[in-house]
């Protein structure tokens, strides 16, 4: 009974989101609240779970069911106290089967980029239940991850929940957008090491993000991340430039500031050059803290707008 | 009388020298061989899950009997879709690239030769990149033509025109001095490496990431797919390699030589050099650039028992599988969970041996 | 010692030999013919174009134009492997990164296809072309740590060893040395032209390229002159070594039979003999 509830809320959730705005996902509540919140049954509580995916980490923990994770994969880093002393299975795109078998896990919890193929295949022959995240950098994708993960977890409750705020959030941003007459140019560097800086181009989740800040990419016209030149990057004339913090090592928000290009381009115009930086995979893996650093982000690259904040 | 003693002494001698060495190199091959064997039960029975070979006759049975039982159905899986395929493919990897540097070094004559140094191996793998990245859209054709066996036949042809372009430098001499073979290797290397920057540069991320994890090495991906398309290689190699011997050892005379002896010299290229480009082509294709076996695995051998190529092939072969699978065994359980890529294990070995023999040679000429 | 008359075409043969490299001659116009039992020494200056004579006799050179025969038949038609039945070549010293032993070296001769393969024969052979090259006792040493004169002599155990087990049923068999003695002291230069010339008696037509005249006259049965590509004169050597003739060949001042105009002692080896090893 428990399962067809969830199964409902899920494809709820992800219809409603799709066809009505999305504060109206409040309609979904009457459902549960006829009966008493269901307590989770002993099976899964006993749950082990390798969480792979920063994302799928973060909504475990913020579901409640941190403590049921296992292991991590290396790109969760957040929050630390769950991942804290968590066996690393490696890179995502490099899982061991035998490595992730060993952890006796129940659940196999991951995000639809993990890997080798032949890993995926394996974990999800052996009697384990693999549970694939959707990854799409949107809004509705995020409503799609916090669905299967409360669903593969139980957590309904917590789920309609943590949907309900991060709709709202979304909601809120939308409403900021509206407002916002002329978007931005904002380029956002994922790296920048060595005289190589790497760009969000188009298709990136870097680009959905500054879609949803209420900015223009000026890197839209790469496809993906791309390497470009400090002449490339001067002919994109962004108004801001955001830089990735909390990643592979290189250049820092300051760095760049300081860097020769930024003064030809109108992000350094200025007394005080437009760049900032950002924690990247808050920014980037659509988690739930995305929707606040892009309002962040939104404060910062818009300050003076009247209708900015919540009233 | 002086003259009959020394003739004497030259009857007997010759005799003892050459059976001497023919002996240590059977001893090799058969201690090779059984070590391999003990190597093979090795990679089978570890592993992080902690799965012995003691689960063996359960997870054998538990297809007829009880398939429910989930221990059993693991131990099976572990047992026989990981750790079966992993270690088959770990050996052939090894035993490949031990004998496509043992090869090189004969066809080039020169004991610095190794697939992963002179750019065939990263010729192999552009082509195998190549395949990858483009398999939904270039190369769709290709790709649906030759189904599993799209990546390994592709790494096989980068292979070979990377091999035959050595050639080609080399054809003025018939040898390549140690200095130009590493340049020219370098030059490759840096080609294929542009190569496959081009083509990761057009490609997504998750795509990119993929190929450079496939620089390392590595042999997460193994499966019973892959051990099913390595079977024709394995094949060719094991009709093709006895009829190389006695063409490679008339080589590291010379050419000159070679062709006094009554070996077809130009024919004997051309199969040596389709040899190493499947060995090192299909090994490619199934785990991505290992360098440093071929370098190793064969200088130990000629040490151990000479350079003759009867013993120098099999040995070799032998030693570079079980080297590569016990590598193998520490890259899967020294970091478990995770795993180290096995190309960087392997460079940490290799890497010295190769740093002696450079130094040895530099001080030698 | 003089060989009897024989049919015409048998033995190795070079007709209107010529070859050129982007328009140049090496060799231009050769014609020679090494009969079976005979020494033919080919003399001659540097640059004369004697290796490449010896290239094309061995097969391993296509000629331009031209031809070279054994027993009639075109060597350019036959395979590697059926010529290395018919004929051994000792090349000049070549360099080995690898640490094969003298005796492995030696042996490579028996893994000629088709050569008589009886092992114990085989043994034989090598044991006792080895001993005929004075290389015994290095049997057990690795190539690469040989001086240039045992190595050469290696070379040569290798050559013997080929001859000896190729069937001596088909045909003329052929030796060929490429300056053989170039590094050996004279006792050993004496040995290896005997060997030659033991070879020749069994019936092996022998082309040697030596440097040295005072040898080419002990041993050759008749010398070949060559200089710029071209055969000057093949004949026995009383007749080629004439002072004008070597005098033009070399362009330098040549005095055959006749002591230096200074009075300097000069040596002529004549035969190896046993006597100065038993000093040692």
């Amino acid at each position: 009974m428990l399962r067809t509830l969830t199964l409902t809320l899920s494809v709820l959730t992800m219809m409603h989101v799709a066809s009505v705005p999305l504060t109206n996902l409040a309609l979904i509540a009457p459902c549960h609240a006829t009966g008493p919140s269901p307590q989770p049954s002993p099976l899964l509580q006993a749950q082990r779970i390798v969480s792979i995916g920063s994302d799928v980490t973060e909504f475990l923990a913020a579901l409640g069911a941190g403590d049921r994770i296992v292991a991590v994969d290396t790109t969760s880093r957040v929050p630390p106290d769950v991942v804290r002393g968590k066996p690393d299975v490696g890179y995502m795109r490099a899982l061991s089967a035998e490595g992730v078998l060993a952890l006796a896990p129940t659940h196999i919890i991951a995000s639809a980029g993990a890997g080798p193929a032949e890993a995926v295949r394996a974990l999800k022959a052996a009697s384990i239940a693999f549970v694939e995240v959707p990854s799409e950098p949107t809004a509705l994708g995020t409503l799609a991850k916090i669905a299967v993960i409360g669903n593969a977890t139980g957590r309904i409750t917590e789920a309609e929940a943590l949907a309900r705020s991060i709709t709202e959030a979304y909601d809120r941003l939308d409403e900021r957008r509206r407002g916002i007459a002329a978007p931005r140019r904002v380029l956002f560097i994922l790296n920048a090491s060595g005289g190589r800086t790497i760009v969000g181009g188009h298709g990136t989740s870097a680009d959905a993000a500054l879609a949803l800040a209420g900015a223009s990419n000026a890197a839209s016209r790469l496809e993906g991340y791309k390497p470009v030149t400090d002449e490339g990057l001067i002919a994109m004339a962004p108004d801001a430039v955001i830089v990735m913090q909390g990643g592979r090592e290189g250049a820092g928000p300051d760095e760049i500031a300081r860097a020769a290009w930024v003064r030809s381009t109108p992000a350094g115009s200025g007394a005080e050059p437009r760049v900032t930086g950002v924690d990247g995979s808050a920014l980037l893996s659509f988690g739930p803290r995305t929707p606040a650093v892009v309002g962040d982000l939104m404060t910062w690259l818009y300050p003076e707008p009247a209708k900015a904040g919540k009233s | 009388m002086s003259d009959t003693v020394v003739l004497a002494a030259a009857a007997g001698h010759p005799q003892h020298a050459d059976s001497d060495r023919r002996r240590t190199g059977r001893r090799l091959v058969a201690g090779a061989a059984a070590a391999l064997i003990v190597v093979m039960l090795a990679s089978l029975a570890i592993g992080p899950t902690g799965i012995s070979l003691e689960a063996l006759p359960r997870a054998l049975f538990s297809g007829i009997g009880d398939a429910s039982d989930p221990a059993s159905v693991r131990d099976r899986l572990v047992l026989f879709d990981l750790r079966l395929p992993r270690t088959l493919i770990g050996a052939f990897v090894g035993a490949a690239l031990a004998v496509s540097g043992a090869m090189m070094q004969g066809l080039f004559r020169n004991p610095l030769a190794d697939p992963g140094l002179v750019g065939v191996s990263s010729g192999a793998a552009l082509a195998a990149v190549a395949t990858i990245a483009l398999g939904d859209s270039l190369l769709v054709h290709w790709q649906s033509l030759l189904g599993r066996y799209a990546l390994p036949v592709s790494a096989f042809a980068g292979g070979l025109a990377t091999t035959a372009l050595l050639v080609a430098v080399a054809a003025r001499r018939g040898e390549i001095a140690a200095g130009t073979l590493l340049l020219a290797g370098i030059a490759f290397a840096a080609l294929a490496g542009a190569g496959s920057g081009l083509i990761a540069y057009a490609s997504n991320d998750q795509e990119l990431r993929d190929l450079t994890l496939w620089s390392m090495g590595s042999l997460t991906g193994a499966s019973w797919e892959k051990v099913a398309a390595l079977v024709p290689f394995a094949a060719a190699l094991a009709i093709g390699l006895p009829a190389a011997v006695r063409a490679l050892d008339g080589l590291l005379l010379g050419e000159a030589e070679a062709f006094h002896l009554g070996i077809d010299v130009t024919r004997a290229k051309y199969l040596i050099v389709a040899l190493t480009a499947l060995a090192v082509g299909s090994s490619v294709a199934v785990a991505g650039v290992i360098g440093f076996v071929g370098i190793v695995v064969p200088h130990l051998v000629r040490l151990l028992a000479g350079p003759a190529h009867a013993v120098l092939l099999p040995a070799s072969a032998l030693i570079g599988a079980s080297l590569l699978l016990l590598a193998d065994i520490l890259a899967r359980t020294v970091v478990a969970p995770a795993e180290l890529p096995i190309g960087i294990l392997m460079a940490l070995i290799g890497a010295p041996v190769f740093l002696h023999l450079v130094l040895r040679r530099g001080s030698g000429s | 010692m003089t060989p009897a008359p024989r049919r015409t075409d048998t033995g190795l043969a070079a007709s209107a030999l010529a070859v050129a490299v982007t328009g140049r001659h090496l060799i231009a116009d050769v014609t020679l013919r090494v009969a079976p039992g005979e020494i033919v020494v080919v003399a001659g200056p540097n640059g004369a174009g004697k290796s490449t004579l010896l290239r094309c006799l061995s097969g391993e050179l296509r000629p331009s134009s031209g031809s070279v025969t054994l027993d009639g038949v075109p060597v350019s038609s036959q395979s590697a492997a059926a010529l290395a039945l018919r004929r051994a070549v000792v090349p000049q010293a070549s360099v080995l990164h690898f640490p094969f032993t003298v005796a492995e070296v030696v042996a490579l001769a028996a893994t000629v296809p088709g050569l008589s393969t009886p092992d114990a024969r085989q043994r034989a052979a090598i044991t006792r072309a080895m001993a005929r090259a004075d290389v015994g006792h290095l049997a057990g040493r690795l190539y690469p740590t040989l001086s240039g004169g045992e190595r050469q002599r290696v070379h040569l155990a290798r050559a013997l060893c080929q001859l000896a087990l190729a069937p001596h049923a088909e045909g003329t068999r052929a030796l060929l040395l490429d300056e053989p003695t170039a590094s050996l002291d004279i006792s050993h230069q004496l040995m290896i032209l005997e060997a030659a010339r033991e070879e020749a008696r069994t019936g092996i037509a022998v082309l040697a390229i030596l440097h040295d005249l005072n040898l080419a006259a002990t041993f050759a049965d008749r010398i070949a002159l060559m200089a710029c590509g071209r055969l000057l004169a093949i004949a026995r050597p009383a007749a080629i070594l004439d002072d004008a003739r070597l005098s033009g060949a070399f362009a330098c001042t040549v005095c055959a039979n006749r002591p230096p105009p200074g009075g300097e002692p000069y040596v002529l080896p004549q035969a190896c003999a046993a006597g100065p090893r038993t000093l040692a």
